[in-house]
């Protein structure tokens, strides 16, 4: 069976623990509770003719103390770069992970993820000074996709979306 | 029952200041097969080897991080089930690699708990400022 490590990376709260307890037990706590280190959770996703086993690294969050360490991108396959659209902040998170990740294994596979569309009507828009940046994001993920751990909106869809992106091309459809 | 630990497991032991934290190891070939392993292994429940198969099949942790040349890679504070942490550390010796599982339980949970308030406050925070 292919076996692919995908890493979650995004700011600090935005959503990325939910977003895997949801996936891999079926569960949402509106508690919040900080990722120290990194949280490996194995799940195997069904697609149209074949199994893959997800290695879902859920790595602590960047926050003003501490940036994401390149030794926990070490082996990723793919990632799901995850924004909370309602905080302004998580943005420019996203966009510097993005280059982490260039600077340290070269592009990959990943998806841009808005968590947290069950408040769509708080989100705040890219910040104008970040616009540029974000549409290059943007064209350069496999897609960009909704996402509420809360709802169970888009978290399946998300998570098979990644796991196509990375079989071999012959096989995705 | 007394164990002692092979002589390179010790020497990096020493060189990174854990001795008495509880730990395991696994003595890896050149192309991540098991040759030897030990200590705790039960408490890191690393515990059925299969050797048709390499480490990074049978230990999900280590999948995509092998092998490793140069440089050792550590991953602090890593959760595999939701009682321990571990730091890993995988390196290089002669022919050889080794992976070296350390608990960090207590010193993870003492941080989780500093970083819980500290980014509960930046929340605050963020909203207060818009």
């Amino acid at each position: 069976m292919l076996q692919k490590k995908v890493c979650m990376l995004g700011s600090f709260a935005v959503g990325k623990t939910s977003l895997v307890r949801r996936y891999v037990d079926s569960i949402f706590s509106e508690t919040y509770t900080t990722t120290i280190g990194v949280k490996i959770d194995k799940k195997v996703v069904t697609l149209a003719d074949t199994e893959m086993s997800l290695l879902l690294w859920d790595v602590y969050g960047e926050d003003s103390h501490q940036t994401v360490l390149p030794a926990y991108l070490r082996g990723m396959a793919a990632y799901l770069l995850v924004l909370d659209p309602t905080r302004p902040g998580t943005y420019k998170s996203a966009i510097s992970l993005h280059n982490l990740v260039n600077t340290t294994l070269g592009p990959k596979p990943f998806i841009l993820v808005n968590n947290k569309c069950d408040l769509i009507n708080e989100w705040s828009g890219v910040p104008q000074e970040l616009q540029e940046q974000i549409k290059i994001l943007q064209d350069s993920a496999v897609a960009e996709m909704n996402t509420s751990a809360k709802t169970n909106t888009g978290v399946q869809e998300m998570f098979v979306a990644i796991a196509t992106a990375l079989l071999p091309v012959a096989q995705q459809k | 029952m007394t164990f002692e630990a092979p002589l390179p497991i010790l020497q990096y032991l020493r060189s990174i200041s854990h001795q008495g934290t509880c730990y395991a190891y696994l003595k890896l070939d050149a192309n991540n097969f098991l040759i030897e392993s030990g200590s705790n292994l039960v408490y890191f429940d690393v515990t059925c080897f299969d050797s048709e198969k390499t480490i990074d099949q049978q230990v999900p942790a280590l999948s995509g991080l092998l092998p490793v040349k140069g440089q050792p890679v550590v991953i602090a504070n890593t959760q595999i089930d939701s009682s321990h942490f571990n730091d890993l550390h995988i390196y290089s010796h002669q022919s050889n690699q080794w992976v070296l599982l350390l608990d960090s339980t207590e010193s993870a949970t003492q941080l989780q708990i500093e970083q819980q308030i500290r980014l509960s406050n930046d929340i605050v925070n963020e909203k207060k400022s818009g």
